[in-house]
């Protein structure tokens, strides 16, 4: 290249350094979106691997139930303690299952979330199995959520079952369902219980529609499980 | 779509940086070897536009009174713009205190009957220029003696039109400061690599030194500017003239010292970078200007759009409004904290992270990280504990804060405010 004057006015469009800068920028969002496909990949294996062991679980209470339906002197503890953790464990799972699907691609999710609703609803089917077989004061929570923006209270509602669960611990189940989600057996159960809004719950066998705060189902709670039962009811 | 919108201003801005990287990587920033200073020096009008300035005017001075340079050939102009605070006595005072200093330096005082802004100031000042050169110093801006002798041998080619020293702060002492003093490294570096490409789209105030007959030739400084050392930068710049950006030449400047004199400066500066954006929109991916003209002018478009939509997609999108939700989701829980967090870390897993995220707001950093480094490696700014500071708050509030300034701009044009210019 010929020595240029320092002095004179360059107007020369360097085709090649903005050539190579446009390289080293593709290069440099392919590293960023390689690790995005692998993150995805590794997330779908994880929420896959915890829904496959849920099912097993589920597999094993459902035989425990029918084992003891047939006893004449019932030993409920074991089946309703692992019912319990199995139920807690599902909902946390899909909890982060919810969460990985807000940060990627929701296509290759919908299987698996597909697993996880009717999970749910399984469980919350033999949730009411096993009361017939072992009677408890344990309740159930039915929570129709929705994961689009404009449900602003679905989120607020979550809180204040997670909070619920904290004060009564073993003694509440809850099942979240995702209600846009395309699933024929949570439109029955939609239809079944008359939900129109949401968020809505279903605490036993009564529906509350829009958001519920946390006095109003404490106190329908506690009237479930007898008023001495928790220090908060008796408050 | 809003994620797409961003994800565009990421790889744009990644473009951008990669490119003046490149830039840098492949030539060796320094200034260049100038001319011989020529045995005769050439005389050289100073002209001081001035309004309102009694409290740094005289300190002004008194660093044009220090510069090394032969008495007989400095041409001092001294513009008041139609001062209304004490300026016009404080000149008087310093001609009568400092008379012996000022022998043989040819000296005039010249006021304006009303306020006509800067544009005019210098143009009655070019008007009487006597001198081959013509420097225009702001009065809050100070010179460093030596600046003058070795600016003037840039100016043995007759196509240089304008050289540029490097400005730095005077004092930082306050945030407001701390804010700017790592961004005027930055610009001043950034200016430096344009310079090497012919791309500098603004000769900024403090001591910019122009060649009077190329001034004259181009019309003189445009009297209904906001910025008109920025119109000054693009007319010189259509007219294929040369600017040249120093980094051994040296002058300091005082900046705003209130977050709302900052805000009106900027709010002022970037007004006025629009506004002759449009009028040299002709420029604008012109082949003939070369860099300039299809990547320097869009690139400063292009920050611009980026500057104004962080603020409205990320700072919202992706700081506020989830804060706000959360905010919203703990009042029905009595803000109870503990129960949030011992949530939070029991379901905390390796997975929850979002690496892709995280790896490109770590290229982002690392760019920005860099450009500090090479600002204060070139500036020949030493690193002290309130330079780091002043890089972290760089880094992580100044964007913000150039939002919210991009963000005025915007509405005062778009309710149409009047403004001077």
């Amino acid at each position: 290249m010929a020595e240029k004057n320092p002095f004179s006015v360059n107007r020369q469009f360097d085709v090649r350094k903005h050539g190579l800068a446009l390289l080293i920028t593709f290069i440099i969002f392919s590293i960023g979106i390689l690790i995005g496909t692998a993150l995805s990949e590794e997330r779908l294996g994880f929420t896959r691997d915890a829904i496959e062991l849920q099912q097993i679980e589920y597999e094993s209470l459902q035989m425990q139930l029918l084992y003891l339906t047939g006893q004449e002197e019932k030993n409920c503890n074991a089946l309703l303690g692992s019912l319990e953790r199995n139920i807690y464990d599902l909902e946390n799972s899909r909890i982060k299952l919810e969460n990985y699907m807000a940060g990627s691609e929701e296509g290759d999710f919908n299987l698996i979330k597909r697993d996880y609703m009717l999970t749910e609803i399984r469980y919350w089917l033999l949730a009411r199995e096993a009361q017939n077989v072992c009677p408890s004061d344990i309740a159930n929570i039915l929570f129709f959520y929705e994961v689009d923006e404009s449900c602003l209270d679905c989120s607020a509602q979550g809180h204040i079952l997670t909070y619920l669960k904290d004060i009564f611990g073993d003694k509440l189940l809850i099942f979240s369902l995702d209600v846009n989600f395309d699933e024929p057996m949570i439109q029955i159960l939609k239809e079944n219980y008359g939900i129109t809004e949401f968020p809505s719950l279903v605490v036993e066998k009564k529906v509350f529609p829009g958001l519920t705060k946390k006095e109003a189902l404490i106190n329908e709670l506690c009237f479930s499980y007898g008023s001495a039962a928790f220090p908060v009811c008796s408050t | 779509m809003i994620d797409l919108a961003i994800w565009v201003m990421y790889f744009i801005s990644t473009y951008f940086a990669v490119f003046w990287l490149l830039v840098i990587l492949e030539n060796k920033i320094k200034d260049e070897t100038p001319g011989k200073l020529p045995k005769s020096l050439p005389l050289v009008t100073i002209a001081l536009p001035i309004w309102n300035e009694e409290k740094s005017l005289v300190a002004t001075l008194k660093s044009v009174l220090a510069l090394d340079y032969p008495r007989k050939k400095l041409h001092i102009i001294l513009v008041d713009d139609h001062s209304t605070d004490s300026t016009p006595n404080v000149i008087k005072e310093f001609l009568r205190t400092h008379a012996a200093a000022l022998k043989n330096i040819s000296i005039q005082s010249l006021r304006h009957t009303v306020n006509k802004g800067k544009g005019s100031a210098l143009n009655t000042a070019l008007k009487h220029a006597k001198g081959e050169l013509f420097i225009c110093l702001d009065a809050d801006s100070f010179v460093k003696p030596n600046t003058l002798k070795i600016m003037i041998p840039y100016f043995s080619h007759k196509n240089v039109a304008s050289v540029l020293p490097l400005m730095k702060l005077r004092t930082v002492k306050r945030f407001v400061l701390h804010l700017q003093y790592v961004e005027y490294l930055v610009n001043f570096f950034l200016k430096k690599v344009m310079s090497m490409l012919d791309c500098i789209h603004v000769t900024p105030g403090p001591f910019a030194a122009y060649r009077t007959s190329i001034l004259r030739k181009v019309g003189g400084f445009a009297t209904d500017n906001l910025t008109e050392d920025l119109e000054m930068a693009l007319r010189l710049q259509k007219h294929n003239y040369k600017i040249i950006q120093l980094m051994n030449a040296r002058v300091t400047t005082l900046a705003p010292t209130t977050m709302k004199a900052w805000f009106q400066q900027r709010n002022r500066w970037y007004k006025g970078t629009l506004m002759n954006l449009y009028l040299y929109k002709k420029m604008f991916f012109a082949k003939k200007y070369g860099e300039f003209g299809l990547f320097q002018l869009p690139m400063v478009l292009g920050a611009a759009t980026v500057s104004i939509f962080f603020a409205l997609f990320v700072i919202w999108q992706h700081m506020l409004r989830p804060f706000l939700l959360h905010v919203y989701d703990m009042s029905f829980i009595s803000f109870n904290m503990r129960l949030v967090s011992e949530q939070w870390v029991s379901r905390l897993h390796f997975l929850d992270a979002n690496y892709m995220i995280l790896f490109f707001s770590l290229v982002l950093f690392g760019f920005g990280l860099g450009w500090i480094i090479y600002a204060f490696k070139y500036t020949e700014e030493r690193v002290t504990a309130s330079g780091v500071t002043s890089s972290a708050l760089f880094m992580v509030i100044y964007p913000f804060f150039l939002s919210m300034v991009w963000w005025s701009v915007v509405l005062d044009l778009a309710r149409g405010k009047k403004q001077r210019w």
